[in-house]
């Protein structure tokens, strides 16, 4: 890499980085924005107790137990979460990956109504 | 009948939200996504702090920009695959944020409902039993004296 190119690719990483800065206080103003209608103690305490839950729901899917999800624990914390209330319906938890029935149930549904799935 | 149609609509949602949510936490199309990304992403969607469908995708907008900071470049072209069809996804194919937001809070909608039908606590559930119970003993003692 010449130093013309390296000059610009610094200055490309610098304005991503200042940009990140900007985006970052732009959250913390929406956030702080925010607060003063959270203001009142139990919506505080139900606040932490949503985000626990999320974090529990999310680290219990994590069979692994190495900080990474798949399409199928992505699909399993959506149902834990009740966001999906069909989809995974009377469905065990799959605990093997090469048991991916969840996912194989999936396509065989999507190619059925295929035709006239994006109406 | 109706209910069949709208279990089978609720259903199209939800795997249009599946496929969706996988494609936006996974543009460089890896088999798995980070856990703390995830978490991360489903507080912001649940906060009921941010008051609007913009306010939120914005919100997850700049997460997103700040999570694939290191190993994105918003120049490059992304490659969406579908997880389901695993067939090739153009990045318009991809929903905007506003609109995973707003399926999400379509299919978020009625949550407590759901909860309480579906979900039990302990509490109730011992009560359900006391009470089933109750009524068993009522309906013995009933039966003992009316016969006796």
């Amino acid at each position: 890499m010449d130093a013309k190119r390296r000059k610009e690719k610094m200055k490309e990483i610098e304005d991503n980085v200042s940009n990140i800065i900007k985006n970052k206080r732009m959250m913390a103003i929406l956030l702080n924005s925010s607060k003063t209608k959270i203001s009142n103690n139990s919506h505080k305490i139900s606040l932490i107790k949503l985000e626990k839950d999320i974090e529990d729901t999310v680290n219990s899917n994590d069979k692994e137990k190495n900080k990474r999800l798949s399409f199928l624990d992505i699909g399993h914390c959506l149902n834990d979460l009740k966001i999906f209330r069909e989809l995974f319906q009377n469905q065990p938890h799959i605990d093997t990956e090469k048991s991916n029935k969840g996912v194989k149930k999936l396509i065989t549904y999507k190619k059925e109504h295929s035709s006239n799935y994006y109406i | 009948m109706s209910n069949i149609k709208e279990q089978d609509k609720r259903r199209k949602q939800e795997i249009d939200f599946y496929e969706q949510i996988w494609l936006i936490l996974n543009p460089e199309n890896k088999d798995y996504i980070k856990t703390d990304i995830f978490i991360e992403f489903l507080k912001i969607l649940f906060s009921p702090i941010a008051s609007s469908i913009k306010e939120i995708s914005l919100v997850l907008k700049q997460f997103l920009q700040a999570a694939f900071f290191l190993t994105l470049n918003p120049e490059d072209l992304k490659n969406y695959v579908s997880p389901i069809t695993n067939n090739q996804i153009s990045e318009e194919e991809v929903w905007p944020l506003e609109k995973l937001v707003k399926e999400f809070l379509i299919l978020k909608k009625n949550i407590l409902a759901y909860q309480d039908t579906h979900n039990y606590s302990k509490k109730m559930k011992e009560d359900i039993d006391k009470i089933n119970v109750n009524n068993l003993l009522k309906y013995n003692l009933e039966r003992y004296f009316f016969y006796a």
